[in-house]
Parts: structure tokens; C-alpha cells; sequence
């Protein structure tokens, strides 16, 4: 497509881009060079901040803990995450779609809570699972013991794990979807045993789709401050993002330490989109939707079977079942119990959301946000990936990576970036702060996604509409878009249930007018209410669920079939 | 019908030229091939005629209008080409008849001509019963139909081949370089043709150009460049070629070379200088061989080095003095190796080129 | 159906504002009338919002026409917006609450609260009012809070009497610590390393401590949700504050203060200097420190006043189980201020080296 035609839009968006994601994140960087006083930053400018982050002992240690936890839980989740997949994906095993609602479940779910339910089910004397092996024990067994302790590093790794799994498991499997089986077929004619072919040829084949969501994961994982933070404390270690809340929440404050810090995790995070981009690199030969396809033979499971149901159903059991039976036993307890009895049951929880007028403004405000974040994202992530891809203009590119950077910082300090940012706009104090953070902060997932789906659509298809009449924009209405409809879903789908869990940033930004359902659960939780939190959380869970099944019926697409791959059919 | 001009065209991806100053006349009607080796630029040069790249200068002219020049482009969409892709390009969201009917909804034609044309055209390419298909139906051979109905369902002024043939088995390729052909002559298209497949080429092609690292290398009917060669490349590059070097002993009406160890070589072809360094092409199978002793020109003694029977041809390779030539025998026979040999060239089929 | 609702409401209040009204001094009068000009007033919230909600439930039924928004922002975010805020002329806030008694100091220090001599400020004792700008809303005394199936009345006996019981060996491994950096979870080691106790406790009594191997929880909230459900026996980072909203909801806990009882003014409350209403602002203000403020307070949040002279009707008051504390250890500000982070500091790098 001629450069000249699209320079317009560019100039338009970069601007856009750089004013509303890398203006905070310059905020951000700024902080780091001021003196500190006990209560914030003072006029005067110090290197004392950036020097004890980038050469001290303790930060690097907390960053080396943050990316060594991060890199295990990435590991985990793509070793279950792709196996998941490869099942469900290749395999003739029965009842996919309910497995596959099944294992997508955990996305709805918000960490926080998440936590709460594992800690509940999981402390080594109250929890439900050892009290009930205890009871059951009891009986052949004189002395009780704990069978699982949650709080452990293994714990934090098991819970971080569960909510990552599914994002692998959807870039995967979708992929896999998506793929021509001509190949694998051929490498079975070949000679190839099925275990070879899938490592060989299905993998590698899968590789863009994975790398991203090895990315979005181990990124993910960095930043998370709530899991590590809570259990790791009891577990006897700190990783960068707990000190990094402990640095701008608790008195006295080390702003500017945090600002170091976050802008470390950036540097780490540059790196790490680097490295994508020359993975995919490697594999942007892989275009999968030519225009050929055909869905093969499922692989057959025989004796394997039981193997593979027993990995689907421990992991059910674990990231689904387990966390919202106690996430509902909690929302219907008065004060957290190891026994349930009937004096500690109520349903006031329930009662006091659907009575409380701030609820119901929250719950409007939540699912606006959502909604319009997600569109804006999607909308803005596929221009940007497009414009990246197809005229890869140095401005482009540029474009492409400045909007992916804000996944970086942990959204604490991007928060506070935000702030600063909108503090001096008429904007401020009203709900569109709060769209313009979710879209800064959300972009980088429509960017990064949308490229995944656009990388498996050959440019041709559209230069053929260009040569049949079709404008640029017909082109890419008429067909891109509608080739990469899938990922466009997906983008849609993921931001939305990400905005509605978002609380990092909307805590520091939100005003009375424009107060969400995680701020509110965060009140609650904040003031040790867990139980009223759970109620909530539990809700949330719902809202997230009927707004992303209105999605799919308005899209007419599967989630299951909408990350990784652009195939529209 | 159209007749498109390149005037002096550059394209530059940053500091690599892809395409070097080229100029080119495309009579309207013509079955023009760009052909040469990947990254010689031809298929840049077509998506410069497209529209779908910029141009960094010179200009490209349709009909005497230009349509691309260093500042502007005027965009694909408006400049009513046909094209047709390496991969195909269907759209697999769309059965056979919505991806021809896109360009023609565009245009905003009546829904009964609409019709009209998609059936005339899948008649056309043999694929009249295939309208309501999908596309993950088809096969590829089919797929590439589609596209290239696609491409003529719009009437195009010009139509353009991106090494359309490339993804098809060979057989079927064989196949559909003469239903292009035909295809083409029927319509009366000019049409522009990219190809590295010389044989694809002299097929299809009036007129092949002849493309090396961004510049035109020779233009000519298939016969021209495979007769006269003007340079080494295009020799090479075009058929197999014995290619030799020397210097010029006689220059008169004829023009004799000596290459290697005394071997002498004339030629017909005329205007070199005694003492010149030139280069010499002759065709494997015009080099004759065989057992008798007479001399005359260009008849040399020489020993059986190498012999592949290859059904209708004998593939050999003989040894004058320390030169080696290639020949190609038809029909074949049964070669000895190590056998004495004669071998005859005509000064008819020595092409000279100088050499730089 | 809700219009039905409006009335009936607006009428109820009607008639509770008459009453309430009558009370009202001449001044209080010509205040009210000037807060309802203003009709509304932005709180930032520093206390568990919904107590909070429930006492501004109470002030707006009594006095109709001031609408208040609650903003809830805890501790040093608090501060850190405020000033963000004020930084780029952005006036949002009336009535600020802050639980990091330093932060409000700083305030008042630099100029930013107003002046606003309450008129209960005389039965206000010094240490919970900073001159004539911000007064504490109630106390937090630390005790140590347990779940009443996991100690005996003996073990309880023996942690009442001192803190430096917690040592004995019988409660290794029992209880919860959390180093978290909050007021409530400093107060007590504020005491402990308080020079004039360098003997008796110390740093080498918070080793001790670290040495009886606690479990250690990053938030504070959670070490009494641990407690509440059986986790764990009992916890010394506990309050009465936080402790009374469970009991409240009947969970099985209680709580002894081991003497000396550290107590300190939290909840402070002032008007920003750049109230966009600072009429009803300074009206919510003195309500706030009034007798009928207070003892809201009292009744629905569960928190002792600083107020001096009101009734005292805390229903955990009348418990048999509960002491109220008999020596109380005032915290020093000034060395709170300086130690803070210090000691804090000194307390993780104890525990983690235990660990």
C-alpha cells in the first residue's frame, strides 16, 4: 500500500500513542531522578533513587526473584498450557467444548480472588482440603498433619500457574486450529511416529502463537505484585513488584525508588518484545492461511486415554472447582472459618450488592469501560499491527513498540504516570481518565495479538481486493479484517475481561462518579472484609462471563478458536 | 488494451536499489514476460506497474498518463489492472462466485450483469460449475482459476502475473502455461508476466525481457534471445550454452577465435578486431558429432569424456584438446566413452560476445 | 415506585431535620445554611469505608441537604493525590481523613489544611488535635487478638499480664506478626523500642520474638483473617478496631490488651485549605467532633472517640472477657516519625532472618 496514502493516520496515531501510553511512562521515568522526602518526591533532583535500583544489591535481587519466579511459571503454564492444547486440539478425545469452557474458566476470575479461595482452601491447618483429608484421615490416621501448604513458593508458582494456563492453552490451541494438517500428514507418511510429528512439525509450527503467549505470561508474571506479595512474604522472599507497592503505599514513601524500579521491569520488558519480534521473525515465513487447509484426522489417544483425561480433569479440579467452590462458600460465610456450620452461613453479601446504589453505578461504569476499551483496543491494536506489517515504515514500526511498552510497568507506577499525565487535562476526575488509562494500558495485548493473527494472513489477499478496485480501507474492511475476525475477537474478549478486573490503575485514578467493581472489591479487601469481597468477586465472575457470551454472539465466533490464528472460517 | 510505458524506473528499499533505471515499452496486446533469477527485480517492476509499491523515480505511463512517478502514485484500485498472485490470493471467506463478484460489486454493476459476467468468466477458465463453492474445496489448480478469473471478470486494460504457476504441480503447470496463453490471445489483453522459469517464459511470452540485479539485461522474442544472446548471462541464463572464451586470430568476413590450446572457432558474426578477447556461445545441440575424418572448419578430433542417455537426446561431453564441450545428440544411440569422436560446429551457430 | 421512596424519604428527614435543627446554636444555624447553599462536600476517606459510609449516612439523614461523596484513598496515597492534586490546582477535596498521622502533620506543616477551632476543641485532649487544624476521630489501642478454641483462659491469663509473655515457649509457632508498614502494625513495636523500655523489651525482645518463629503475613488484614478462621492461635499485630468488626459479625475471636497498652490518635480529620465547600466542610468537620458525632461513631464503627465526656456504649464494653487497657503508653510522634521506617525495617530483616 502506498506510504503516501497512510502517512496521515500514522502521524494521527503516533501522536495518540505517545499522549496517552509513553507520556506517562517519560512521568514515570522522571520520578526516578528526584530526592525523596518521607512523604513523597521534593523539588530537587537525586541520583540517589536510580542508583541504589540499578547498583544495589537488594533490587537486583528482588528483579532476579521476580524473573526467576516468572520464568518457572511460564514454563509450568506452557508445558500444561500447549499439553492442554495439543489434547483438545489434536487428539479424538470426547466433549471438547465443555472441556474447553472448562479450562478457559480461570480468565474470569480475578487473581486477587483467586488467591483468596486457594488460601482458604489451602493453609496448611484450615484449609478445606487438608481439614476434610484430616476428618477422613482421622479415622485410621491419630495425628492429623497438613497435606498442602499454600504457603510456599511452590504455592505461588501452583496459583500463578492456573491463571496462566489458559492464556497458552487459547494462543495454542487456536493455532493449532488454524493449521494446514497436510503437514503433519505428510511427516506421518513419512515415517514419523505421532510423538515426533508433533514435536517436529506441530509445535514449530505453532511457534508464533506460542512465543506470544510465552511473552504475555512470563510479562505477566513479572509485574503480578498480588500473589507473590502475600504468599511470598510468609514463604520468606520478595520479588521487584511487591517492593515496588511496599515502595509507593507504605510510609515512608520511596517514590522515587519505584519509579526506578518500574522503569528496570520496562528495560527487562524492552528486551523481552525484542526478543518476539526476532522469534516471530524467524517464523514469519509460516503464513498458514494461504488459502489452503484442511482439518486432518484426529490423533487417536488409545491407552493414552485416561492419561490425558486425568491431566484435564486435576486441572478442572484445580483451577476451577476447587477456587470457585471456596470463592463461594467464602461469599456465603459471615468471617472466614476452616468448618463450615450454620452460624457462620448468610447471604447478606448478596443482599448488600444488589441493594447498594454505589454498587449498581459501579456496575454500569465497569461494564461500559469494558466494553469500550475493548473495542477502542482492538480497533487501535489491529490499525497499529497493520500499519507495522504491511508498510513497515520506520514511523510504523516505531509506532508498533512505543505501544507495546506500557505492559511493562507494573500498573502501580503506571498509575501514578497516568496521574501525573491527566492531572493537568480538564479530564481528570471524570470516567474518561479511566478509559484512556484502560486503553493505554490494554493497547499493548490489541497490538500484540492482532500481530499474531495478521502474521498468518498472506499480504496478497488484500493486494488482490487493491487490484479488483477496492480502496486501502475496503481492503482492509472487506478483507483483512474480516480474515483476522478471530483475533479480533480474542483482543475483544481479553480486554474486556482484563478491564474489568483492572485495579492498579483505576484505584489511583478513580473518582466518585466513576468508581468500578474491582476498586469497590479492593475497598473491601482492603478493610479486611474478605468475605463481601468474595460476594463481589463472585459476580464479577458472572458480569465477566455474559459479557464476553454477548460478545461471541455478536461475533459469531468461539474463543476457543479466536487466539493465534486468523483463519475466518 | 492498453500500452504501458516505464521511463527510467527506480525503486529503492532504503539504501539496496531493486530496480535499476529500467525502460519499457509494452505494446497494447502484448504478452510480455519479465523473466530472471529471484531478487533480479522483476517482481518489484510489476508491483511498481501495479500500483502496490512506490516508486523512487523515473515514472510509469498507462495509455501516455502517468500513473506512478517519484511523487505520486495513483493508486492501485484506480488504475484498472488485473492481477493475478504467486499464492493465489483467494479469499477463503468467500465461495468461488463472492471473490468474483467483489471487484464487480465495487464497480457497482447491476446484480443481472454481474451474473452474467461470473458465468461467462468460470465458462471461460472451466470452472462453470463451481460458482457456489468454497474455496477449501478446491484444488490448488482450481484455486489458481479462480484467481485468475477473478482477475479477467473485470475487464481489466492490463493483466498482471505474478509467477501465477509457481505453487502448481508440474504437469499442471504445463498445462496452464498454454491455457494462459490461449486465454490471453482470446481476450486480446496486454499482458505483463513474471516468471524464473524460462521454459514458462518462451511459452507464453511475445516478448521476454530479460532482467540481472535490477537492470534489463536483454530484450527480445523468445527466438532472439535464444538465437542471439548478447550477453553471457543471457545465454546462461536462457537454455544451455557452451561457453568459451578467447582471442581474435582472423577477422574477415568471418570472424575466427582461438580458445584454450590452439582450438580455432569461426563465426559469422563480424565486426572484432584481431587480438580481442570475446567470449563464444554455442548451443549443446548445435555441436555435431560424429566418426568421420574429414577437416574443414570448425571440425575438431576429440575423445568421448562423459555420456547420459536421457530417452530422446544423448547428453555427451567431449574433450578437444584441453576444452571441453556439451553436446546434445538426438536421437540417441549408444556412446562409448573414451571412444575417438569428430565433432562439427556451424559458424552459423557461434554467437560472439566481447568481452568486458 | 422509587418516586414513592423519594417522598417518603424526603418527608422522614423533614422531620428528623426539624428535630435535629432544633438543637443547633445560633452559628451552627447560619453554617448549616451556608453548607446547604453549597449542597454537597467531597470526603476523602483514610478509615474502612463502610463504617465511614454508615456515620455519613447518619450526618446527611440529620442534616438534609449536604450530599457527601466518599472517596476512599488509605494512608500516603491519600497524601501523595491530595498534593498531586493541589499541585496542578485541582481542587477536589473538603474534608480530608487520614490514618498516617505524619502525613497530616506535613499538611498542616506546609500550610494546607485550615484553620478550624472545632467548638467541642477544649474537652479534645493535645495529643489528639494538632493546634486548632486537625483532630483524631477516635484511638487504636494495640492488643493481642485470639481465636477463643485455641487458647486456654490460662494462656490467656499469661499474655494479658505482659507482652513479653509471648516468649514463653508454649507459643512457638502459634502466632502471627505482620511487619507491614501501618500505623496500627508500628504502634507497638514503637513501644518496644522506646528508649525508657531499652530493658525491658528492646530490639533484643523483637529477636525473641522473631526467634518463637510467627507466621508472617504481608498484610496486616490478613494475620486477624488468619486468626478469625483458626490458622492461626493468636496475632500481637492486632487492634481493637479491626478485631470489634468481626466479633460484630460473630467470629470466635477476642482480645486482651497486655500492659503497657500502646494508644494512639488515628482518623485525622481536617478541611483543605482549597475546599471547593468549605462551609459544609467545616460543618461536617464540628459534627464530626461533636458529642452526637462521636458517639456515631462510637455506635456504628466500634472505635473509641478522643472526645472527652461522651458516653460510652461500644457493645463489646460489657463482655465479661473484656478489660479494658489500664496502662496506656501514649506514642511519641516525634521519635514515631524519625524510627519509623527504622524499626520497621529492623523487624522484617528479624523475622526474615528467622525464617
Amino acid at each position: 500500500m502506498s506510504a503516501r496514502s497512510t502517512s496521515v493516520p500514522s502521524w494521527l496515531l503516533t501522536a495518540l500513542v505517545f499522549g496517552v501510553a509513553i507520556l506517562p511512562l517519560l512521568f514515570v521515568i522522571d520520578a526516578a531522578f528526584y530526592r525523596e522526602t518521607r512523604v513523597g518526591l521534593a523539588t530537587d533532583r537525586s541520583w540517589v533513587a536510580v542508583i541504589d535500583v540499578f547498583t544495589g544489591a537488594d533490587y537486583l535481587r528482588y528483579l532476579r526473584n521476580a524473573l526467576g519466579l516468572a520464568g518457572i511459571v511460564t514454563a509450568v503454564s506452557l508445558v500444561v498450557g500447549v499439553g492442554i492444547a495439543l489434547i483438545l486440539g489434536r487428539s479424538d478425545i470426547g466433549h471438547k467444548r465443555v472441556w474447553d469452557a472448562l479450562i478457559t474458566l480461570p480468565l474470569y476470575l480475578s487473581p486477587f480472588a483467586g488467591l483468596m479461595a486457594w488460601i482458604a482452601l489451602a493453609s496448611p491447618k484450615t484449609g478445606f482440603i487438608n481439614t476434610i483429608i484430616d476428618a477422613m484421615a482421622a479415622v485410621f490416621i491419630h495425628e492429623p498433619g497438613s497435606i498442602v501448604d499454600i504457603w510456599t513458593f511452590a504455592g505461588v508458582v501452583f496459583v500463578m500457574t492456573l491463571f496462566f494456563c489458559p492464556l497458552v492453552y487459547l494462543f495454542t490451541v487456536g493455532s493449532l486450529r488454524g493449521m494446514n494438517t497436510a503437514l503433519e500428514e505428510a511427516a506421518r507418511i513419512g515415517g514419523a511416529t505421532p510423538l515426533t510429528t508433533i514435536m517436529r512439525i506441530t509445535l514449530p509450527m505453532c511457534l508464533p502463537s506460542i512465543v506470544a503467549s510465552a511473552l504475555l505470561v512470563f510479562i505477566l508474571g513479572a509485574e503480578m505484585y498480588t500473589i507473590p506479595g502475600i504468599i511470598g512474604s510468609n514463604a520468606g522472599f520478595t520479588t521487584l513488584p511487591w517492593r515496588i507497592f511496599e515502595d509507593s503505599t507504605s510510609v515512608p514513601v520511596h517514590r522515587a525508588h519505584a519509579a526506578a524500579a518500574g522503569t528496570l521491569l520496562l528495560l527487562v520488558t524492552v528486551l523481552g518484545v525484542w526478543l518476539q519480534g526476532r522469534a516471530t521473525r524467524v517464523s514469519a515465513k509460516f503464513v498458514t492461511l494461504g488459502g489452503k487447509g484442511f482439518n486432518g484426522r484426529p490423533l487417536r489417544l488409545g491407552r493414552w486415554r485416561w492419561a490425558a483425561w486425568g491431566l484435564l480433569a486435576s486441572y478442572v479440579l484445580a483451577a476451577d472447582i476447587l477456587p470457585f467452590g471456596a470463592l463461594l462458600m467464602s461469599s456465603l460465610m459471615k468471617f472466614s472459618a476452616g468448618t463450615i456450620s450454620a452460624e457462620v452461613l448468610t447471604f447478606k453479601h448478596y443482599l448488600g450488592f444488589f441493594t447498594s446504589e454505589e454498587m449498581q453505578i459501579a456496575l454500569l461504569n465497569t461494564v461500559f469501560l469494558a466494553v469500550v476499551t475493548g473495542v477502542i483496543c482492538m480497533a487501535l491494536g489491529f490499525m497499529i499491527s497493520h500499519m507495522a506489517l504491511r508498510n513497515p515504515t520506520r514511523l510504523n514500526r516505531a509506532l508498533a513498540f512505543l505501544a507495546v511498552l506500557p505492559v511493562a510497568v507494573p500498573g502501580l507506577v503506571y498509575g501514578l504516570g497516568l496521574v501525573w499525565t491527566f492531572l493537568r487535562t480538564p479530564l481528570y476526575g471524570t470516567i474518561w481518565v479511566l478509559l484512556f488509562a484502560y486503553v493505554a494500558k490494554f493497547l499493548p495485548y490489541g497490538v500484540i495479538v492482532s500481530r499474531t493473527g495478521l502474521m498468518q494472513v498472506h499480504p496478497e489477499l488484500a493486494e488482490s481486493a487493491r487490484m479488483c478496485g477496492a480502496t486501502a480501507r475496503t481492503a482492509l474492511a472487506k478483507i483483512t479484517a474480516p480474515l483476522v475476525k478471530s483475533t479480533l475477537a480474542a483482543v475483544l474478549f481479553f480486554v474486556m475481561l482484563n478491564a474489568i478486573k483492572e485495579l492498579s490503575a483505576s484505584v489511583l485514578l478513580y473518582s466518585q462518579d466513576s468508581e468500578v467493581l474491582s476498586v469497590l472489591t479492593w475497598h473491601y479487601m482492603d478493610s479486611g472484609d474478605y468475605q463481601f469481597a468474595a460476594a463481589i468477586g463472585f459476580i464479577q465472575t458472572f458480569i465477566m462471563l455474559a459479557v464476553v457470551f454477548a460478545a461471541q454472539r455478536l461475533f459469531r465466533v468461539r474463543l476457543d478458536r479466536a487466539f493465534g490464528h486468523g483463519g475466518g472460517r | 488494451m492498453s500500452h504501458v510505458r516505464l521511463d527510467g524506473l527506480v525503486k529503492a528499499y532504503g539504501g539496496s536499489v531493486a530496480v535499476n533505471r529500467i525502460n519499457l515499452d509494452i505494446e497494447e496486446g502484448e504478452f510480455l514476460v519479465l523473466l530472471g533469477p529471484s531478487g533480479c527485480g522483476k517482481t518489484t517492476t510489476l508491483r511498481c506497474i501495479a500500483g502496490l509499491e512506490d516508486i523512487t523515480d523515473g515514472q510509469i505511463l498507462i495509455d501516455g498518463q502517468p500513473v506512478s512517478t517519484s511523487t505520486l502514485t495513483t493508486p492501485p484500485e484506480q488504475r484498472q489492472m488485473g492481477m493475478v498472485f504467486q499464492s493465489y490470493a483467494v479469499w477463503p471467506h468467500m465461495s468461488v462466485a463472492e471473490n468474483l463478484a467483489f471487484g464487480l460489486k465495487l464497480q457497482k454493476l447491476p446484480k443481472i450483469e454481474i451474473e452474467k459476467r461470473i458465468t461467462e468468466v468460470l465458462d471461460l477458465v472451466g470452472l462453470g460449475s463451481f460458482a457456489e463453492r468454497g474455496i477449501h474445496e478446491l484444488s490448488g489448480g482450481q484455486q489458481q482459476r479462480v484467481a485468475l478469473a477473478r482477475a479477467v471478470v473485470l475487464r481489466p486494460r492490463v493483466l498482471l502475473f505474478d509467477e501465477p504457476l509457481s505453487n502448481l504441480d508440474a504437469q499442471l503447470r504445463e498445462h496452464m502455461r498454454f491455457e494462459l496463453r490461449q486465454l490471453q490471445q482470446r481476450l486480446g489483453i496486454t499482458a505483463i508476466y513474471v516468471t524464473h522459469d524460462q521454459q514458462e517464459a518462451m511459452v507464453v511470452a511475445d516478448r521476454i525481457v530479460l532482467m540481472n540485479k535490477g537492470r534489463i539485461e536483454q530484450i527480445g522474442t523468445p527466438r532472439q534471445l535464444y538465437r542471439q544472446p548478447e550477453t553471457l548471462f543471457a545465454a546462461g541464463f536462457i537454455g544451455l550454452a557452451n561457453s568459451l572464451s578467447g582471442a581474435v586470430i582472423e577477422a574477415s568476413e568471418t570472424t575466427t577465435v582461438r580458445i584454450g590450446a590452439g582450438v580455432p572457432l569461426t563465426s559469422l558474426q563480424t565486426g572484432f578486431e584481431i587480438g580481442a578477447n570475446v567470449k563464444l556461445i554455442v548451443r549443446p545441440e548445435e555441436v555435431r558429432v560424429g566418426f568421420d575424418d574429414e577437416d574443414g572448419p570448425n571440425r575438431f578430433r576429440g575423445t568421448l569424456k562423459e555420456c547420459v542417455f536421457l530417452g530422446n537426446i544423448a547428453d555427451i561431453t567431449v574433450m578437444v584438446g584441453q576444452t571441453l564441450f556439451r553436446a546434445q545428440i538426438s536421437p540417441a544411440r549408444d556412446w562409448t566413452v573414451g571412444e575417438q569422436v569428430t565433432l562439427s560446429i556451424d559458424p552459423s551457430a557461434v554467437t560472439l560476445i566481447p568481452a568486458i | 415506585m422509587r418516586l414513592t421512596r423519594t417522598l417518603l424519604a424526603a418527608a422522614a428527614s423533614l422531620f428528623l431535620a426539624s428535630s435535629a435543627q432544633a438543637a443547633l446554636t445560633p452559628d451552627e444555624a447560619k453554617l448549616y445554611e451556608a453548607a446547604k447553599q453549597e449542597g454537597t462536600l467531597t470526603w476523602y476517606v483514610g478509615a474502612p469505608l463502610e463504617g465511614m459510609q454508615a456515620i455519613a449516612k447518619v450526618f446527611q439523614e440529620k442534616y438534609p441537604g449536604v450530599n457527601i461523596q466518599m472517596m476512599r484513598m488509605v494512608g500516603v496515597a491519600q497524601y501523595q493525590r491530595f498534593m498531586d492534586e493541589t499541585g496542578a490546582k485541582k481542587y477536589i477535596a473538603d474534608v480530608l481523613q487520614n490514618t498516617d498521622y505524619p502525613s497530616m502533620q506535613s499538611l498542616v506543616d506546609d500550610g494546607h489544611i485550615l484553620e478550624n477551632k472545632v467548638p467541642t476543641s477544649d474537652r479534645i485532649p493535645p495529643q489528639f488535635r494538632i493546634g486548632n487544624f486537625a483532630y483524631s476521630q477516635y484511638t487504636s489501642t494495640n492488643g493481642i487478638v485470639y481465636n477463643v478454641n485455641k487458647l486456654t483462659p490460662d494462656e490467656v491469663k499469661l499474655l494479658e499480664a505482659d507482652w513479653k509473655n509471648v516468649l514463653d515457649p508454649r507459643f512457638k509457632g502459634r502466632f502471627s506478626v505482620s511487619p507491614m508498614k501501618c500505623g496500627v502494625c508500628y504502634a507497638p513495636f514503637h513501644m518496644f523500642m522506646d528508649p525508657k523500655f531499652k530493658d525491658r523489651y528492646g530490639a533484643d525482645f523483637i529477636r525473641k520474638i522473631a526467634a518463637q518463629k510467627p507466621a508472617v503475613y504481608s498484610e496486616v488484614l490478613v494475620t486477624l483473617d488468619r486468626v478469625v478462621a483458626g490458622e492461626q492461635d493468636f496475632t500481637i499485630s492486632g487492634w481493637e478496631a479491626s478485631a470489634a468488626t468481626k466479633w460484630i459479625d460473630g467470629a470466635p475471636i477476642r482480645w486482651i490488651f497486655p500492659h503497657p497498652t500502646p494508644i494512639f490518635g488515628n482518623s485525622w480529620l481536617g478541611v483543605s485549605k482549597y475546599a471547593p465547600h468549605p462551609n459544609a466542610a467545616k460543618f461536617f468537620l464540628d459534627w464530626l467532633m461533636s458529642d452526637d458525632g462521636q458517639e456515631t461513631m462510637q455506635r456504628v464503627y466500634g472505635s473509641q472517640g478522643t472526645l472527652q465526656g461522651i458516653k460510652d456504649d461500644r457493645p463489646y464494653t460489657k463482655e465479661s472477657w473484656y478489660h479494658a487497657p489500664v496502662e496506656l503508653y501514649q506514642v511519641d510522634w516525634k521519635r514515631w516519625d524519625a524510627d519509623y521506617h527504622k524499626d520497621m525495617d529492623f523487624l522484617a530483616k528479624s523475622l526474615k532472618a528467622e525464617q
